[in-house]
This record gives C-alpha cells, sequence and structure tokens, in this order.
C-alpha cells in the first residue's frame, strides 16, 4: 500500500480504535496492524501527537504481567476531530469513487 | 541494532524534549519491545519494526512541533561556541602573561623591601645590646646607691630616645623610599600607556579619514590597512601597558609590615625603657 495514503489514514484508524476503547501502545499496534500494515515507529509519535493536542488522555494501569500499561483515552475533543474525519474521509472516497467509476465507464 | 544502542540514540537526539516525556516516550517503547519480544521475536528484529531511526526522532520531533532540522542547528551552534573559547582562551592566556609579570615586578620590590627592613633592623640590633648593658647596669646602681640613681640614668635615657627615634626614621626612610619608587614606578608606566593611548587614539582618527579618503577613490587602501593595523597593535599595547600598574597589593603589604614591625618594635623600646624609668621613679 502507497506510503502517502497510509499515513493519511492511519490518524482515522488510530482515533476511531480508541474511540471504541480505551487501549494500550502494544494493543493499538496490533488492532491497527489488522487493517494496514504499518511500522510501530510511525505509530507512537501519532500516539504522542494526539495526546499533546489533546484528543487523547492517557492513564497507566496495573496489568497482571509485567510493568502498568499506559492505556489511550479519547476526550470530548477527540471524538469532536475523529466525527470530522471521518466526515472528511468519506466525501474524499466518495469523489474519489465517483471519478473512478466514471472514468472506467468510458 | 541492540536495545541499548538504540536508547541511547534516541535519548541523546531528543535531549530537547522534557525528561520527564522523554522517559515516558522511552519507557513505552521498551514495553513494546518487551511485548514483542513475549511473541517470539528477537531484540534486533524487534527494533528493526521500528524502522529508520532518524525518520523515528522526525516523527517524534514533530508531534512536538519541534523542527526536524534542531540537530543541525545545534552542531552549527557548537562550532561558534567552539571558537568563542578559543577567543576567551586567548585572552585569559594574556591576563595571566600580564598577572605574572606584575607578581614578578611584586616580588622584586618585596625582596627590595625586606632588605631594607633586614639592614634596619641590624641597625636596631646594636642599639638592643646596648639597651641591655644599660638596664643591667641600671640594676646594679640601683642595688647600690638609690640617691644619685636617678641622675646618673638620665643620660641613658635620652640615649634610649634617640635610639628608638633614630629606628623610627630608618624605618620611616625606607617605606617612604618604598613608596616614592613605586608612585614613580606607576607614573612612569602610567605615563607610557598615557602617551601610547594617545598615539592610538591618533592612528584611529587617521584610520577613519584614510577610510573616508579610500571612499572617494584616492590610492589609500595601504594607508588605511597600516593604519588599522597600527590602531590596533596600539590599543592592545596600552591596555598591557596598565595592567603592569601595582595598586593595591604592594600597598598592602608595606603598611602590614609597617604596621607589624612599628607595634613590635615600639613595644619592644618603649616597654624596657619605660619600665625602667618607672622602676627608678619608684625607688
Amino acid at each position: 500500500m502507497n506510503a502517502q495514503f497510509k499515513k493519511g489514514v492511519l490518524e482515522l484508524i488510530v482515533l476511531v480504535s480508541v474511540k471504541k476503547k480505551d487501549m494500550y501502545g502494544y494493543e493499538l499496534v496490533e488492532e491497527v496492524s489488522k487493517v494496514i500494515d504499518v511500522n510501530e515507529g510511525t505509530i507512537y509519535p501519532l500516539l504522542k501527537r494526539l495526546t499533546n493536542d489533546h484528543y487523547f488522555e492517557t492513564y497507566l494501569k496495573e496489568s497482571t504481567e509485567g510493568p502498568p500499561r499506559k492505556y489511550y483515552h479519547i476526550t470530548a475533543a477527540g471524538i469532536m476531530y475523529t466525527q470530522d474525519l471521518t466526515k472528511e474521509w468519506t466525501e474524499f472516497y466518495k469523489k474519489v469513487e465517483d471519478f473512478l467509476l466514471r472514468n472506467e465507464g468510458n | 541494532m541492540k536495545k541499548e544502542e538504540f536508547f541511547n540514540i534516541l535519548s541523546k537526539r531528543l535531549s530537547v524534549i522534557e525528561e520527564n516525556e522523554l522517559n515516558d516516550i522511552l519507557s513505552e517503547y521498551k514495553q513494546h519491545i518487551e511485548f514483542k519480544m513475549q511473541s517470539g521475536v528477537d531484540e534486533e528484529t524487534a527494533i528493526a519494526d521500528f524502522g529508520n531511526i532518524d525518520r523515528l526522532v522526525e516523527d517524534i520531533l514533530s508531534a512536538y512541533h519541534v523542527r526536524n532540522d534542531y540537530d543541525n542547528k545545534k552542531s552549527k551552534n557548537f562550532y561558534s561556541e567552539k571558537s568563542k573559547n578559543i577567543f576567551d582562551n586567548f585572552m585569559i592566556g594574556v591576563k595571566s602573561i600580564c598577572k605574572n609579570i606584575s607578581m614578578y615586578i611584586n616580588s622584586l620590590l618585596k625582596v627590595v623591601v625586606n632588605f631594607s627592613k633586614k639592614l634596619t633592623n641590624k641597625i636596631l640590633s646594636i642599639f638592643n645590646k646596648d639597651t641591655d648593658k644599660n638596664i643591667q647596669n641600671c640594676d646594679k646602681e640601683n642595688d647600690l646607691k638609690k640617691s644619685t640613681s636617678t641622675s646618673k640614668t638620665k643620660p641613658n635615657s635620652i640615649f634610649f630616645k634617640i635610639g628608638s627615634k633614630l629606628n623610627r626614621l630608618f624605618h620611616f626612610m625606607g617605606v617612604a623610599i618604598m613608596r616614592t619608587l613605586l608612585l614613580f614606578y606607576n607614573i612612569f608606566v602610567d605615563l607610557v600607556g598615557f602617551i601610547t593611548g594617545i598615539f592610538a587614539l591618533i592612528s584611529i582618527l587617521l584610520f577613519g579619514t584614510s577610510l573616508v579618503l579610500l571612499f572617494q577613490n584616492f590610492p589609500f587602501v595601504g594607508v588605511s590597512i597600516v593604519l588599522l593595523g597600527l590602531s590596533m597593535t596600539l590599543t592592545a599595547l596600552t591596555l598591557l601597558i596598565f595592567t603592569f600598574a601595582i595598586k593595591k597589593i604592594e600597598q598592602n603589604d608595606i603598611q602590614e609590615s609597617t604596621n607589624n614591625s612599628e607595634t613590635s618594635e615600639n613595644n619592644e623600646f618603649y616597654g624596657t625603657t619605660e619600665n625602667v624609668q618607672e622602676e627608678i621613679k619608684n625607688a
């Protein structure tokens, strides 16, 4: 998959995943990897950026094995941002889809 | 790449980030690597899955809205700092040389002072012997005759007074000579500095005028360069010369030495003579 496509969509996938359920870093990497093949190096900085922009909150939770895990939780601003992004994505997707259909039809 | 290397590089290149935050990031990566290793991946491939470390650093920095070329800028600044340090070191070296020269002169002056002190002490010691003899004489005479002792000790006491006064005179003369020498030296240094300073100012003035003439297309390139060099060297020279002037250290030394010697010798001399006189009076 094209790297530029990935980068654009990755943010949306991460936001939607965390909106559904609070997750810790590694869990999120695994979740995202189901959809797109992405390297871990891009996900953690993205999580950091979303946290710094106040779309995510973090909290520590003890785990049965190993050190406490840092969970990501979506904020109200994050939910609004996810809605905007989803809208943008669907509009963009529709436009591209229409364009492709029209041109393939000819 | 091993774990330690990976974290060393990250912590070095992300040093702009606050320590708590940095530790937070690093601990998260550490946890991620541990999870991966638990799932059966070895250390090196787990780290390799993070991709290019340069890209990783760039991404993390951009998450904090920090410029990616922060590291490059830092290295540029490093060079300017280095050159600054060289200049500072040079100035420190010049200062230390000046200090050493002035210290040398100081020590020379101290030697002269000490020599004069020893001379006066030797002269004093001659008088001291006389006083000791006189005291012994007094005691004997006191034992022998009480009524005539007062009249006989009078010339002796006058002799003491002359001695002590001579001692003080010698000392005062030594100090005065040292002070005048110092004064003349300082005047000489200041004068030389003043003259070179005036020349420096004149050369700066000439440099300015020649520069003006230069920009009016006169063939003054060589002259202006020479004057620039001259003005710089002369100002440097004046500053150097003024550092040769001896100010506080030497004066303090002289004062201390004079105070000490005066007090101690006064006690010895006046103490003995007065005691003797009192004894005589009491008797």
